[in-house]
């Protein structure tokens, strides 16, 4: 620790700390137009500068590093002045009418400028008005009636601005506003190793522009929005929320999207989601999140989701009271059961606590286990798991990824599955330089930082892994890419080295060889403690919370054809069980506790409306066993009610008794589980790591060859990045708002051979099950492949699923325009 | 005009360029000479080649006045920036040409007939000031005979 003095007050910093950041952080305020906290200075904006005792002068704060005993003052009439003088060459490049205006603190949306300025060139009139960052600069460094240059032309408003690009639903880009400050490519290239955004042009006439200077949505932008979050002007913002998002409460919670599980801070006006901005206190997520994080609380207006609880009357369903639908879906499920078995299926959004009530009433009233809908799914990857490392519970602490240096990743595309974490496996391969050995048929953007890419055939990347697994045990395997991966494997200290796998989330068997061939590699690497290295993504945000809860566990007795009833929480099983949609038709009572009307819901005897994730409270379990809080963020919808509320009253009209609320939950499952006590003294946000501990145990068993059935393209599958699950759910046009997964990607080779183009309608059929929709044709997807994505057409791909998990392969082919 | 290389033919032209070898002005070079400008498609592909982003290339495309994004004109007057014409009053031909064709330096009219670019000295100096009309030097030029140049041009003359 370091000593140093100012303004004449006395602080501690650590020694060589970035002195702007040791500024900011003990309350002294710095203009800092260009800097982003953690990052190399730029030193462009020239805002920051400060008077250090010593060399003459006045230096840059963000290129200063702090030094024992050093001197400095922030608030000099020199420094003062400095600060104004350049800050007004920034302005030159901005409207800059209200920020030097002495008038500001007068005026008030709607009135008039008495100096006579033009209405659009205003902040009054700006979508960032009061909580931009320049604005706020101006005021501190005190720009108000600072105008050396009276009476020329301030060249901003003499110059042609390039248009606005609003070409996509997620992000606008205004250039008339940008500084220039390099903030957004800066955070593009080194946060998010994206790199989308680039500095064109020269001198004057530079300017920020995207992908081959296209509109952003041509280039390889992902939308994280982290340059959104840096911008300090009204230049790169939301699209959604642009004008609207001024939340009168924010609330830090977790998001709902996928197992990484990142913070968020969710802002609301009158209980609706209006803003979505990265959380703090998450070990792993730190600052980022991806599309799916920022902009699902969107992903439905709020009049598209249920806002009434309803029963059904002969073919409608009526509006009712909560009461009422909660005393007719028990007497319904409990006449059901009278009849035969009554199934739980139980959506692996909901909460732990939430699934302790579902578990409760599964067990305490209607004499079944819980499952899910993708339990198959998530079982085979468990048991391939189990039957290697004796457990299915990882110990490996995934924030150890960023600073590893060899990661073998098993993958369909955790890019766009588990968007964040390949994010923190990009970090290691730019800046630890780390050997990155990608295993997957599909081209994700992950290969780009990829030392070596294997890429099987599509659905055989568990094999791949199992072959690479057993070349490090010193077999000869005569593929020269495995034989370089082992090369880099150990080359590497095995103490930092991770794999990583999410195995597929519709094939239950494509899923188990992924896995087993993942788990494979960490015992051919690690040994007995292949499970201290191993990180396994499962499909959603709560898997693992379910599976810890003893939900999934075993499959439903009986076959969704062989219920009476079924009580359905927050899920749609059309979505994942193939026939599903006839089966729902044939049961005595169905009853549907869920936020969208669903197939599922339409074909229900009682629908209970309830408020999605962002209204719970409670916790989940995420891929590497950190819990994360969820606090209640938005309200629910119209007469909705959150989901413990709803599965409270359906147990109270079952004649159960159940924990209170969601904190006495968490005691409940802390008690029967001491590895959640530290989740019960948690506070908000900060999220808290299990203790896992190792296995102790590891063995390769093989990974048997893929089965392949019918003839044509192997359909390969996978999430996506960008559809929302409830928006799907609904079936929504726009579930996809980018439209690139509505598609059905083909391989170029294919695609030529075939005669089809991009954008032509396709179909593909297995001879039962036909699926028809426009076709993209790309690189992404290997030759002899279709890729469909998990969600498209509402999870239509997974009628394509056999009795055995596998996906067939498919005929394809353009359609013949009518 | 040609027409716009496809992928394949865009791939197959930089495929001998490497990763991490400074390759990147020389595959945009290659690329422009034979197809006169660089396509979107052709950023993207020399940017996959090389292992880099489309940005970065971009940014290299439009850092350099020399790379066209746009098909060339018909007809291109290069007027050149050297020293030895700017010192023979090649700055008074630029503006006559800008007046007469109503352009700036680096447009073109609508129809791609006809455009106005930056050229950097090539040598030929003892015919300062000078222009090239698609590639071929005209020279010792007054500010009259740029004028009736443009127009030429133009087709109004
Ligand atoms: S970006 Fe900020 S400074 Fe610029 S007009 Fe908008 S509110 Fe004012
Ligand atoms: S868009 Fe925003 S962050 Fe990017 S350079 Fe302009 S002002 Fe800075
Ligand atoms: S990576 Fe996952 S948890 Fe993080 S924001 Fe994206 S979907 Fe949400
Ligand atoms: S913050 Fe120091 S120069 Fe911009
Ligand atoms: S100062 Fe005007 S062109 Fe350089």
């Amino acid at each position: 620790m370091a000593t140093l003095t100012v303004d004449g007050q006395t602080i501690e910093a650590p020694e060589g700390a970035p002195l702007v950041e040791v500024l900011k952080n003990n309350g002294f305020y710095i203009s800092s137009l260009c800097y982003i906290d953690g990052l190399k200075p730029y030193a462009g904006c020239r805002t920051c500068l400060v008077d250090i005792e010593g060399p003459p002068g006045l230096q840059l704060s963000c290129t200063a590093v702090v030094q024992d005993g050093m001197s400095v003052q922030t608030s000099t009439e020199e420094v003062k002045e400095a600060r104004r003088a350049v800050l007004s060459v920034i302005l030159a490049t901005h409207s800059d009418r209200c920020l030097t205006c002495h008038r500001r603190e007068h005026c008030h949306p709607g009135d008039i400028c008495l100096r006579d300025d033009v209405v659009t060139h205003r902040c009054l009139t700006c979508s960032k008005n009061y909580r931009c960052e320049l604005q706020a600069t101006c005021e501190m460094v005190g720009m108000s009636g600072y105008e050396p240059w009276v009476g020329e032309t301030r060249s901003w408003y003499t110059m042609p601005h390039p248009p606005a690009d609003r070409a996509n639903p997620f992000m606008e880009f205004d250039p008339q506003m940008c500084i220039i400050c390099t903030r957004c490519q800066r955070a593009c290239e080194e946060k998010r190793h994206t790199g989308a955004i680039t500095l064109s042009g020269k001198g004057w006439d530079t300017r920020i522009a995207f992908g081959a200077g296209g509109a952003i949505d041509e280039s390889n932008c992902d939308f994280s929005g982290a340059c959104i979050d840096v911008c300090p002007t009204a230049a790169l913002m939301e699209h959604p929320n642009k004008w609207v998002a001024k939340p009168d409460e924010w609330t830090s919670t977790t998001c709902d999207s996928c197992a990484v599980g990142c913070s968020i801070m969710l802002g609301s006006r009158e209980g609706r989601g209006v803003i979505v901005r990265p959380g703090d206190g998450n070990a792993f997520s730190g600052d980022q999140i991806c599309v799916r994080g920022r902009y699902h609380y969107d992903s439905l207006k709020p009049r598209e989701r249920l806002q009434q609880h309803q029963v059904r009357r002969g073919p409608i369903q009526v509006p009712a009271t909560i009461d009422e639908a909660v005393s007719q879906a028990a007497s319904a499920l409990k006449a059901a059961a009278q009849k035969g078995p009554v199934g739980v299926l139980v959506g692996q959004t909901v909460t732990n606590e939430e699934a302790l009530l579902a578990k409760t009433i599964a067990a305490d009233a209607l004499g079944t286990k819980a499952d899910s809908s993708q339990g198959p799914v998530v079982r085979a990857a468990k048991e391939a798991l189990e039957e290697r490392l004796g457990t299915w519970r990882m110990a490996t602490d995934a924030t150890n990824i960023p600073t590893a240096k060899g990661i073998v990743v098993v993958q369909d595309d955790i890019e766009e599955s588990h968007n964040v974490m390949s994010v923190r496996i990009k970090d290691a391969a730019v800046h630890q330089h780390a050997q990155v050995i990608v295993i997957s048929s599909l081209r994700s953007e992950l290969v780009d930082f990829a030392t070596t890419w294997i890429r099987p055939a599509g659905g055989e990347e568990g094999q791949a892994a199992d072959l690479l697994a057993r070349a490090l045990n010193g077999e000869n395997v005569d593929d020269p890419d495995i034989q370089q991966a082992v090369e880099q494997l150990n080359g590497v200290t095995r103490e930092e080295t991770f794999v990583v796998c999410a195995p597929n989330p519709v094939s239950p068997r494509v899923s188990a060889d992924m896995a087993g061939g993942a788990a494979n590699v960490a015992t051919a690497l690690f040994g007995q403690e292949a499970s201290e290295h191993l990180i396994v993504l499962p499909p959603q945000v709560n898997t693992y919370g379910l599976l810890d809860a003893g939900l999934l566990d075993s499959s439903t007795a009986n076959a969704l054809s062989d219920l009476s009833g079924l009580l359905v929480i927050r899920e749609d099983p059309t979505m994942h069980i193939p026939g599903a949609a006839e089966a729902l038709e044939r049961l005595n009572a169905l009853v549907v506790i869920d936020n969208v009307l669903s197939e599922t819901a339409k074909a229900a005897t009682v629908t209970i409306a309830e408020g999605r994730a962002y209204a719970s409270a409670g916790t989940y379990t995420q891929g590497d066993f950190r819990v994360q809080v969820l606090t209640p963020a938005t309200l629910p919808e119209g007469d909705a009610v959150p989901l413990f509320g709803a599965l409270k009253a359906l147990a109270g009209a079952l004649d159960l008794q159940v924990p209170d609320d969601p904190d006495a939950a968490l005691g409940v499952i802390a008690k029967a589980n001491p590895a959640y006590m530290p989740a019960w003294d948690m506070l908000v946000g900060e999220g808290v790591r299990l203790e896992v501990p190792g296995s102790g145990t590891a063995k390769m068993v093989p990974v048997s060859a893929a089965a392949r059935t019918g003839d044509g393209l192997q359909i390969v599958t996978g999430r996506d990045l960008y559809t929302a699950a409830d928006a799907a759910a609904l079936r929504h046009p726009e579930a996809e708002k980018l439209h690139r997964y509505d598609r059905i990607q083909v391989s170029e080779e294919d695609a030529e051979r075939l005669g089809i183009n991009d954008e032509d309608e396709i179909e593909i059929s297995d001879g039962t099950t036909v699926v028809r929709a426009p076709a993209t044709v790309t690189e992404r997807v290997k030759e002899g492949t279709v890729f469909v994505s998990s969600l498209l057409q509402g999870g239509i791909v997974s009628e394509f699923l056999d009795a055995d998990g596998n996906l067939p392969r498919v005929r394809a082919g353009a359609l013949t325009p009518a | 005009m040609k027409a716009e290389p496809t992928t394949q033919e865009l791939r197959k032209l930089v495929a001998d360029f490497r990763p991490g070898r400074g390759h990147v002005m020389p595959a945009l070079h290659r690329i422009q000479d034979t197809y006169g400008y660089i396509t979107r498609k052709a950023i993207e592909v020399v940017a996959r080649q090389l292992n880099t982003t489309p940005a970065l290339v971009y940014g290299t495309v439009s850092f350099y006045d020399d790379f066209r994004t746009e098909p060339p004109p018909e007809t291109e007057i290069k007027w050149c920036s050297g020293p030895a014409c700017h010192m023979r009053g090649g700055d008074r031909i630029r503006r006559a040409l800008e007046a007469e064709l109503n352009m700036p330096m680096g447009g073109h009219s609508d129809d791609h007939r006809y455009g106005l670019h930056l050229g950097q000295c090539n040598g030929t100096c003892h015919e300062a000031p000078q222009v090239w009309v698609n590639e071929k030097v005209v020279g010792n030029l007054s500010v009259v005979d740029a004028i009736h140049l443009a127009r030429r041009v133009k087709g109004s003359e």
